[in-house]
Parts: structure tokens; sequence; C-alpha cells
């Protein structure tokens, strides 16, 4: 768990803005509601998968 | 210094949240839950020493650990839920944040009724 876990999730986020402005300019409002789903399906599993890791260090350190 | 770290990731997190707010405030609201992890994470780690240090010296004074296993587990558990519940008020719902906080609470009364009962035991020996 290092800093570039926030740098990795708000990158996620500024490039699927971004194709979500290119895709919606071109005329594929489909295609970018679809890619912003994706995008946030990907980021939802990196924060599930980092939250799993923070219960079980809570669990270590307060022996719970 | 530990709080350098913290400090910097902190900001850069916030700025961060207020770039994504104006187009994606799921991603806005995602990138904050990724950074009070990551600082959660900062905090454990800087926790464990002192805590194992506190053990050690109650240990030494031949204090009984079953209070301080307790307070230990008391600790983490209103850690963990004031995070969530200050998450969840990051996300605009105050009430799940009220019912996390609630959980939190009869989490600890469960977690200290043993030593209720010792208490209890221990001042009746006294009356006796």
């Amino acid at each position: 768990m290092d800093v570039d876990f926030i740098f990795r999730v708000a990158a996620i986020g500024i490039i699927v803005t971004v194709l979500h402005q290119l895709l919606v300019r071109s005329g594929r409002e489909e295609q970018a509601m679809l890619t912003t789903l994706a995008g946030l399906v990907v980021v939802l599993l990196m924060i599930i998968e980092q939250i799993g890791n923070l219960f079980a260090t809570v669990k270590s350190v307060f022996g719970l | 210094m530990a709080l350098l770290p913290v400090v910097g990731a902190a900001l850069v997190a916030s700025v961060l949240v207020l770039l994504l707010r104006a187009h994606r405030p799921e991603y806005a609201l995602l990138t904050a839950a990724a950074a009070g992890l990551f600082l959660f994470f900062r905090l454990l780690d800087d926790l464990l020493a002192p805590l194992l240090e506190l053990r050690e010296m109650l240990c030494d004074a031949g204090v009984e650990l079953s209070c301080f296993t307790v307070a230990c587990k008391a600790l983490g558990v209103c850690y963990l839920a004031q995070f969530v519940a200050d998450l969840c008020r990051d996300f605009g719902q105050t009430s799940l944040a009220g019912r996390v906080e609630l959980a939190g609470k009869c989490a600890v009364l469960a977690l200290s009724l043993p030593l209720l009962r010792q208490l209890l035991e221990l001042s009746i020996s006294f009356l006796r």
C-alpha cells in the first residue's frame, strides 16, 4: 500500500473523463456510458481489494 | 517524522478530488476513499510499535493484561467505525454514517461486557 495507489485511482478517473467527453462529442453516448461504467468497475475492484487488506491489518494489529 | 508524508498525501489527494469533482463526482469520491485507505494504513503501521511497547510495560508492571487487550480491541473497532462513518459522510450519506457508528458502539459494548462482569464481582467481593 503506497502513495501511487491514490494516483492510480485519480489517473483512471481523469482518463475515463477524457474518454467520456471524446465519445460524447463524437456522437456515441452509449459507448461513453459503458466506458464510464467499466472504469468505475475497475476502480471499485481496486478499492475493495485494499479494504480487504485493511480489515486483515486491523485484525492483526488489534488482535480482534 | 511520520507526519510529513501523511500531510503531503492528504493535500495532493484533496487537490485530485477537487479536480475530478467537476467532471466525474463518483471518481472524486473513490479517490477520496483511496486516500483515506492509504492514510489509514500509514496510521496502523505507526500505531503498532507504541502498542507493543505499552504491552511490554504493562507486562513488566505485572498488571493483568485482559483489560489492555479489551482496550486494544475497542480501539480497533472505534478506528474502523470512525473511518467508515466519515467515508459515508463524504459520500453524502449521513444516515448511513450514523448506522455505522451505532454498530461500532454495539461492538464496543459487546467487547466490554466481560470486563464489566469482573468489575461487578470485584465490588461484590468487597461488600461481603
